[in-house]
């Protein structure tokens, strides 16, 4: 659960810097940079996937006793297989589009001076051919490369969508779930880069001010609308088809002790909460109220995966909520603030590419006349 | 002042907004800006993902569905 918590966080921003950057957007440089920051996290999400395998084995092992009709495709191992590959290859692809973002300035800070010559630098300035042509090459490649992240997301996320969570439950399939599961998981991106975004914006960070805070607010204000739309699809097509293998997953949750209030909570959280507080300009505009908003709905999408995976594995009266949650909760949360401290340990928070600020006085006041304008 | 369409008419928007998000002038400068967590939080950080380490390792030996 704090595997897909986690991981879709970090992903989610990723795939945010991606649309960033196909679009050509301008309104928040600094916000982009802050998002690929989260691609730090993405290899050790991918190696926590492997210690899942014993838990897989034992689960669908049961699963597939309750409903032996499931078939060669739930066998645990070629989940375990598939998963393993689809997360590989977007976790390339996802580290490749940053590193293409960071070469131009590390070589061109290497070559200057600005930064001694570590093997990270190293690595990445390899075959440097000088400022001009690597912007140029840098750019070329993100265009590829962010294509390719926005294609091998919701194939990737539907898949964890399919393996990891609907089918813990024998006999429940909804082909919806999918979509609705890389929707949230964005959402969730956004509802962590906005907590980052806030915060930083108090300590004053360069490139953030009210009208990129304003930006990022109506950004997630569409989201939350994004979501609940994704919700209602769901659960529309359950009640009017009103078949028992597809309703009981949804009555389970919403409706019986002891999951419904953390359904509620949830669905509050995520939802309505932000809709109601975004509603306002000057909420968007509040750094602490940006960030009181970015961590509820984190939290409560986090409620949200928990009451998606527990219920199928666990068959007491009482939700387990207690301090094993918590703590590997916050095990998570301490690779994931150690692999985003590292990345902004040896990289700048403010990015060189695209090729407007070019790295001379000349670029500098055009970035400034782009921000502005933005 | 420049003014912005709100789509209720429009309003006026300080300069200074738009002033706070300058970025540094010279480009040299983006290298040298504070990194968002210092030492200290990421030894925290180390030490909070060991810690969660330890607890999900005990969970998985005594009840992995909790894990």
């Amino acid at each position: 659960m704090n595997f897909l918590f986690w991981g879709g966080l970090a992903q989610g921003a990723v795939v945010f810097a991606a649309i960033y950057h196909v679009v050509e957007a301008r309104w928040g440089l600094t916000i982009r940079r802050l998002a690929e920051g989260m691609a730090a996290f993405l290899p050790v999400s991918f190696l926590l996937f492997f210690p899942l395998y014993p838990a897989l084995d034992l689960f669908f092992g049961r699963i597939q006793d309750v409903n032996p009709l499931r078939g060669a495709w739930f066998d645990p191992r070629f989940i375990f297989v598939r998963g393993g590959l689809g997360l590989g290859a977007m976790t390339v692809v996802s580290l490749l589009f940053v590193y293409y973002s960071l070469r131009p300035e590390v070589g061109a800070a290497l070559e200057r001076g600005l930064r001694p010559r570590r093997w990270l630098y190293g690595v990445l300035a390899q075959g440097w051919q000088g400022e001009r042509l690597e912007i140029q090459r840098s750019e070329r490649g993100m265009d590829v490369l962010a294509a390719g992240v926005l294609l091998a997301y919701p194939i990737t996320y539907t898949f964890m969508a399919f393996d990891l969570i609907m089918a813990l439950d024998p006999f429940w399939y909804s082909s919806l779930f999918g979509v609705y599961f890389f929707v949230s998981s964005f959402y969730l991106g956004l509802s962590g880069l906005t907590v980052v975004v806030a915060l930083l914006a108090r300590r004053g960070l360069p490139g953030i001010a009210s009208r990129q805070l304003s930006d990022l607010g109506k950004l997630v204000f569409g989201f939350t609308l994004m979501y609940a739309a994704m919700v209602w699809s769901q659960y529309i097509v359950i009640w009017y088809g009103n078949l028992p293998e597809e309703t009981h997953f949804v009555v389970l949750r919403l409706w019986e002790h002891p999951w419904a209030p953390l359904s509620w909570s949830a669905l509050a959280a995520v939802v309505l909460a932000p809709f109601v507080v975004f509603l306002s300009r000057r909420a968007k505009e509040n750094t602490t109220i940006m960030l009181s908003i970015g961590l509820l709905i984190s939290a409560g999408l986090w409620l949200e995966r928990y009451v998606l995976v527990v219920p199928s594995l666990w068959p007491g009266d009482i939700a387990p909520l207690g301090w094993m949650e918590i703590g590997v909760t916050a095990g998570f949360l301490g690779a994931a603030g150690w692999s985003y401290g590292f990345f902004f340990q040896h990289f700048p928070l403010l990015p060189l590419t695209p090729s407007v600020q070019a790295p001379n006085p000349a670029g500098a006041h055009a970035l400034e006349k782009t921000s502005s304008s933005a | 002042m420049r003014r912005r369409s709100t789509g209720s008419g429009s309003e006026r928007v300080s300069p200074t907004r738009t002033e706070k998000a300058k970025m540094p002038e010279r480009w040299e400068e983006r290298w040298t800006l504070p990194p968002p967590m210092d030492r200290g939080l990421i030894r925290a950080c180390i030490g909070l993902s060991g810690l969660g380490a330890a607890i999900l390792l005990i969970a998985v030996l005594h009840d992995p569905a909790r894990a």
